[in-house]
C-alpha cells in the first residue's frame, strides 16, 4: 500500500484506552485517516496532541446511532478497543450489520471470545497477552528476527516483500519435487514455506517434497523474483533437456 | 564432643531467638505455641505423678527402717532374721528414683493420649497410701486428665494444621526444588507467571530452555507447572534472596512482566546489580516508565499497549505476512518459528559458501536471509554466498533444526574437506 493509498483508508477506533491511543498513534504514523468514537470526553481530549488530524466524536459506540455518526457506513476499518470482551463482540456485530464491506479488528483477551469476535466478523482479534508474550520471547531468544519482521511489515518503501506464488492450474510443474523444479538454483528464490491446496502448511519443505496445482509457495523477495519463479513454474517439460532449455531463458 | 557441639548450637539459637525480638516472633506462631504447652503438660504429668510413686517408695522404705530398728533391737539374732536384715539393707540402699521418673513418664504419656492402659500408682502404690492421699491423688488425676486433654485437643489441631498447611512439606519440596535450580546453567528467570508471562514461558519451554518463573501473587496455572524445564520458584522471601535462590549469578536473561510499574522498576535494578551481564527485557506500565527502566538497567522495555498497538496496525499495513507468521505460531503441530543463527567470530564456516556447507540437505533449514553486521538484509543469498563474521542467518526451523544448522556451521571446515576431496 502507498502512502497515498493509506490516507483514503479510513478507520474508526472505538475506545481510547492506552492501547486505543497506541493505534491511532500507529496509525497516524502510516498516514492513514482516521476518527475515534469515546464516551469519555477527557479521552477524546487526549487527541489533541495530534493536531485535528483526527476525527473526533463522543458517545456511546454500542449504540448504532453513534456509530452511524462516526460514519461508520463509509468507513473501511474499525478498531473495537473495548476494555472488556462483551462490548467488543457487540460492537463488532453491530459495526458489520451497518456496514458489510467493513474490516473490523478486535482484542479480546479470551481465547473463546476470539472464535466469537471471528464468528461476528472481525477479520482479526489480538490477544493482548500473545501479543506482549511472543514480543518478549523473540526479544529475547531472537532480537534480530525482530528487527527482520518490522522492517519487512513497518518500512514503508522496502523492495523484499512476502510472496505468495500460487503453482496455476495446468502448469507442467505440478507434481515435481522441489529439488527437481530448482527454484534456488535457477532464480535464487529460496521457498520457506507451502501451503497446500487444504490450508495445512509444510514449513522449510524438503527437496524431496512433491508440489501440486493450487499449492503456494511462500517466500521472500521482489516482485521480479515472484515473477522469475512464475515463469519457470509455467515452463514446458521436457524432462531430458528441461534444463538446458531453462538456462537459456534465463540467461538472456 | 556431641553435647558440646549441640550446646553451641542451642546457645546460636538462643542468641538468635533473643535478639532482635525473637522470642516474640517465635511465640507469634502457633505451633510454637502448641509446642511449648504440650512440653508444660508433660513436665507437670510427670511431676504429679513422680509425687504419688515416690509418696508409696517413702512408705515402703519407712516400713522398711522401722522394721530394721526392730531387728537391730534384738539381741541375739537368728540366722533368718540376720538374712532379712541383709534383705533390708540392700532394698534400703537401692536407687529407685529413676524407675519412678519412667514409671510417672509412663503414666503421663498414657493419660494424656487417652490410651489408659492400668492405673499403675492405682494398683500397686494405693495399699501404701492414706486416705489423705488417696484423696489427693484423685483429685490430681482428675484435674490433670481434664486439663491435659483439652491441651493435647489444641496441640492436636494446631499440629494437623501445620501439615495440612503443608509448611513442611513445602518446605521440603523447595529445598529439592532449589537443588534443581542450583544445577541450572544460562537458564531465563522470569517474573510474573501469569497472562503475558505465560505465553513466554512456552515459548523458552518450546526451544527447549530451561526458566524459572517467581510470581509475588497469582500461581501458575497447574498444566504450566508441570512442564518439564519450568521450576517455579513461590515468592515468600525478600527479592534479593529470590533472585538468588533462582540463581541469578548463572541465568542468561531476565523477564519481568508484573503487573505495577515498581515492582517490575525494583527487580529490574535487584536483577542488574546481582548479574551485570544478564539481558533484561521489562515490562513498563506506561509508556513514561521505559526511560527509567533503561536507567535501572533493562537491555529493552515495551510498554504492553503499544505491542497490542503495533500488532492491531501491522495487519492492516501487511496483512500477508502477519497471517503467515499467526498461521505459524499457532500451528501446534509443526512447532516452527523464524529463527535466527549468528555466525560468530572464530566459526569455522567463515569464508565458505552456503552451497559448500550444503546446509539445507544436512539440516533442513532453508535460509531465506542473511543480516549483515550493519543490519543490511540480503534476501534470498544463492549458493554463491559467502558467509562473514557477524552474519546473522534467518530461516524458518524447529527447535531441532535450529541446533542441527548450528551442528553443521561449527563443524564447517570438516565438511569443506570432504566437498573438496
Amino acid at each position: 500500500m502507498t502512502a497515498s493509498g493509506n490516507s483514503q483508508t479510513k478507520c474508526i477506533v472505538c475506545g481510547l484506552g492506552e492501547t486505543g491511543i497506541c493505534v491511532v498513534r500507529e496509525l497516524l504514523d502510516h498516514e492513514f485517516s482516521v476518527s475515534v468514537i469515546d464516551r469519555d470526553p477527557e479521552a477524546l481530549e487526549r487527541m489533541q496532541e495530534f493536531k485535528q488530524n483526527v476525527a473526533v466524536t463522543e458517545g456511546n459506540c454500542l449504540l448504532d446511532s453513534t456509530l452511524q455518526d462516526a460514519g461508520v457506513p463509509d468507513a473501511d476499518v474499525l478498531y473495537s478497543i473495548l476494555p472488556d470482551d462483551r462490548s467488543n463482540v457487540f460492537l463488532s456485530l453491530s459495526a458489520r450489520r451497518i456496514n458489510p464491506q467493513l474490516r473490523i479488528y478486535s482484542i479480546a483477551s479470551d481465547p473463546s471470545a476470539e472464535k466469537k469476535l471471528e464468528l461476528v466478523g472481525a477479520r482479526k482479534t489480538v490477544n493482548p497477552n500473545n501479543a506482549e508474550g511472543f514480543r518478549i520471547s523473540n526479544e529475547m531468544l531472537r532480537p534480530n528476527v525482530v528487527v527482520f519482521l518490522d522492517q519487512i511489515v513497518y518500512a514503508r518503501h522496502n523492495a523484499a516483500r512476502y510472496l505468495n506464488i500460487r503453482i496455476p492450474e495446468g502448469s507442467p510443474s505440478a507434481g515435481l519435487s522441489l529439488s527437481r523444479l530448482e527454484i534456488q538454483k535457477i532464480t535464487g528464490v529460496v521457498i520457506i514455506a507451502v501451503r497446500r491446496i487444504d490450508r495445512s502448511m509444510v514449513y522449510s519443505p524438503s527437496g524431496d517434497f512433491r508440489t501440486n496445482e493450487g499449492d503456494s509457495l511462500i517466500a521472500f523477495g521482489t516482485k521480479e523474483d515472484s515473477d522469475a519463479v512464475l515463469k519457470l513454474l509455467s515452463l514446458e517439460q521436457d524432462r531430458k533437456h528441461r534444463w538446458k532449455g531453462v538456462r537459456n531463458v534465463f540467461r538472456k | 564432643m556431641f553435647i558440646w557441639k549441640i550446646r553451641r548450637r542451642s546457645r546460636h539459637i538462643l542468641r538468635k531467638l533473643t535478639r532482635g525480638g525473637g522470642f516474640a516472633v517465635f511465640f507469634s506462631s502457633k505451633i510454637a505455641v502448641a509446642l511449648t504447652l504440650f512440653v508444660l503438660v508433660m513436665t507437670t504429668g510427670v511431676t504429679g505423678f513422680l509425687i504419688f510413686t515416690s509418696h508409696k517408695t517413702d512408705v515402703v522404705k519407712s516400713n522398711l527402717t522401722n522394721r530394721l530398728e526392730e531387728l537391730q533391737a534384738v539381741d541375739i539374732p537368728t540366722e533368718e532374721e540376720i538374712s532379712e536384715k541383709a534383705q533390708i539393707e540392700m532394698m534400703l540402699d537401692e536407687d529407685t528414683f529413676l524407675g519412678e521418673v519412667l514409671l510417672a513418664g509412663y503414666m503421663t504419656s498414657i493419660t494424656i493420649t487417652t490410651v489408659g492402659f492400668d492405673d499403675v500408682v492405682r494398683d500397686y502404690a494405693y495399699e501404701f497410701m492414706s486416705e489423705k492421699w488417696r484423696r489427693a491423688y484423685n483429685i490430681w488425676v482428675t484435674l490433670f486428665v481434664i486439663i491435659a486433654y483439652m491441651v493435647i485437643l489444641y496441640v492436636n489441631a494446631n499440629f494437623v494444621a501445620y501439615l495440612v498447611g503443608s509448611r513442611l512439606a513445602e518446605t521440603m519440596k523447595r529445598r529439592s526444588l532449589l537443588k534443581a535450580v542450583s544445577r541450572l546453567n544460562d537458564h531465563y528467570i522470569i517474573c510474573g507467571c501469569t497472562g503475558a508471562g505465560t505465553v513466554v514461558i512456552n515459548e523458552f519451554l518450546r526451544v527447549g530452555i530451561p526458566v524459572v518463573g517467581i510470581d509475588t501473587d497469582d500461581y501458575p496455572s497447574p498444566d504450566l507447572r508441570k512442564r518439564k524445564g519450568f521450576y517455579y520458584l513461590p515468592q515468600d522471601r525478600s527479592d534479593e534472596i529470590m533472585l538468588n535462590d533462582a540463581g541469578i549469578h548463572r541465568a542468561k536473561g531476565f523477564v519481568t512482566v508484573l503487573p505495577d510499574a515498581s515492582s517490575n522498576l525494583y527487580l529490574t535494578l535487584s536483577a542488574h546489580l546481582q548479574n551485570d551481564n544478564l539481558r533484561i527485557i521489562s515490562r513498563a506500565v506506561g509508556s513514561e516508565n521505559e526511560s527509567k527502566l533503561a536507567l535501572v538497567g533493562a537491555d529493552s522495555s515495551f510498554t504492553p499497549s503499544v505491542a497490542v498497538g503495533k500488532n492491531l496496525v501491522a495487519d492492516l499495513l501487511n496483512q500477508d505476512t502477519m497471517d503467515f507468521l499467526e498461521r505459524m505460531i499457532g500451528d501446534q503441530e509443526q512447532n516452527c518459528r523464524m529463527e535466527e543463527y549468528t555466525v560468530q567470530k572464530g566459526c569455522p564456516s567463515i569464508g565458505a559458501t552456503l552451497g559448500e556447507l550444503d546446509l539445507g540437505r544436512i539440516s533442513g533449514a532453508r535460509i531465506f536471509a542473511v543480516m549483515k553486521v550493519d543490519r543490511d538484509i540480503v534476501y534470498n543469498p544463492g549458493y554463491g554466498y559467502t558467509l562473514e563474521e557477524g552474519d546473522i542467518l534467518l530461516a524458518i526451523e524447529s527447535p531441532e533444526q535450529l541446533q542441527a544448522l548450528a551442528r553443521v556451521l561449527e563443524r564447517g571446515k570438516r565438511i569443506r574437506m570432504r566437498k573438496s576431496r
